[in-house]
């Protein structure tokens, strides 16, 4: 009984750091990371509904749905970035901070579309990159 | 019975056992599949289903399943069929994360409840012998810290695996910053385990003695629940599929 009454109090006291730890990590990721309307490449900031502009939209299938969307290597090369095959690129959301880094190869098959959450979505990577609201796109060494 | 509370595989009907690792897992899997794959409502975009996935039914069957079947090792199987029938149905978004999570959890909670101290059959017991309040004062927060730890840990688990599994390469700096995410958003799977685990371990009603139900009616049930889960993930997707 004694026993017991040592596990309930470790679970308690436990528990109650779980949720204060958790709670206090998710007040401060909960906070945008960037303006969800701006996608920022190579420091080169483009809003998100005006890509069409500068940019062309193609079609494409992935995972069974049809997109619309411009490539993302389009946009890393319209940046003004030299050589960029020589850099793998850091994908940044602003909507929590999650960033996923990919080589270049990767990036050639991937596409920006702002009517799917601003997702990055990769036709031939379905099953393992989806990445929404980008933010950013940052090149960085490989 | 050993001596932590369960039975080892060996020690029920492996045939029974089997059946219903394949029931509860596609139950598991489709779950997984079907509410793992929904689109947020505007402002609940940033709502970790996952957790609700991993802390409320994911642990919730996981816990039901020890305490009707008692046999260790069998929710890793449950696992094991639940993230196969995930990756399997490409439903959604990151499917290799959702199929390596899924299995992660499954091992997390073995680590955890395989330990005697933490016997959810012991538990059990208590609950129909009229202790249910004493029983409460454990599982409450047990499932808490429970649903915490198989959701962070399995959300961790895919953050390195995804990307060696699927040859993109690990990046440290990637997963140092998904790290602060992880931990916040499972906030949301110990609030949910916190009730699952009680729910699973103590609601009487749920009470079945699966030794004892005839065994046209075991694996027929059995036969028929499972290919219900896998038409219904089937039918999901093929739509997309013909549409293509």
């Amino acid at each position: 009984m004694a026993e017991r009454g040592k596990l309930n109090m470790v679970l308690a006291v436990a528990a109650v750091a779980v949720l204060i730890g958790s709670g206090l990590a998710l007040t401060v990721t909960s906070a945008p990371h960037g303006d969800s309307d701006l996608v920022i490449v190579n420091g080169r900031e483009y809003m998100w509904g005006c890509l069409g502009d500068d940019f062309q939209f193609v079609e494409f299938d992935a995972n069974g749905v049809r997109y619309q969307g411009v490539k993302i290597s389009d946009v890393v090369n319209g940046s003004g970035l030299v050589a960029p095959d020589t850099y793998a690129y850091e994908l940044v959301s602003a909507r929590d901070g999650y960033s996923k880094t990919l080589a270049w190869n990767d990036l050639l098959n991937g596409y920006l579309v702002p009517e799917y959450e601003k997702r990055a979505v990769f036709p031939e990577r379905t099953k393992s990159f989806w990445i929404d609201t980008i933010g950013e796109i940052n090149p960085v060494a490989e | 019975m050993d001596e932590k509370g369960g039975v080892t595989m060996k020690g029920m009907d492996r045939n029974r056992l089997l059946a219903g690792m394949l029931v509860f897992g596609s139950l598991w899997g489709m779950l997984e599949c079907v509410l793992g794959s929904l689109k947020m409502p505007d402002g609940l975009e940033a709502f970790p289903m996952g957790a609700v996935l991993g802390g409320l039914f994911g642990l919730g069957l996981m816990s039901y399943t020890r305490r009707i079947y008692g046999t260790m090792w069998m929710q890793l199987g449950m696992g094991i069929v639940a993230g196969f029938l995930r990756f399997w149905a490409p439903i959604g978004t990151c499917v290799v994360c959702s199929a390596l999570a899924i299995v992660a959890e499954s091992l997390v909670f073995e680590l955890i409840f395989n330990r005697p101290i933490l016997s959810i059959r012991s538990f059990a017991a208590e609950g129909s012998g009229g202790q249910s309040r004493t029983a409460l004062k454990t599982l409450v927060p047990l499932g808490l810290i429970v649903g915490y730890a198989i959701y962070v840990t399995g959300y961790a688990f895919t953050q390195i695996f995804t990307p060696i599994v699927t040859g993109s390469g690990f990046v440290l700096s990637d997963f140092a910053s998904v790290v602060p995410l992880i931990a916040g958003r499972g906030f949301f799977a110990a609030l949910c385990g916190a009730v699952a685990l009680p729910a699973a371990v103590l609601i009487q009603q749920l009470d079945i003695d699966v030794a004892k139900v005839a065994v046209a009616k075991y694996y027929g049930g059995a036969v028929a629940a499972s290919a219900i889960c896998w038409v219904v993930v089937f039918a999901l997707f093929l739509p997309r599929f013909l549409g293509q």
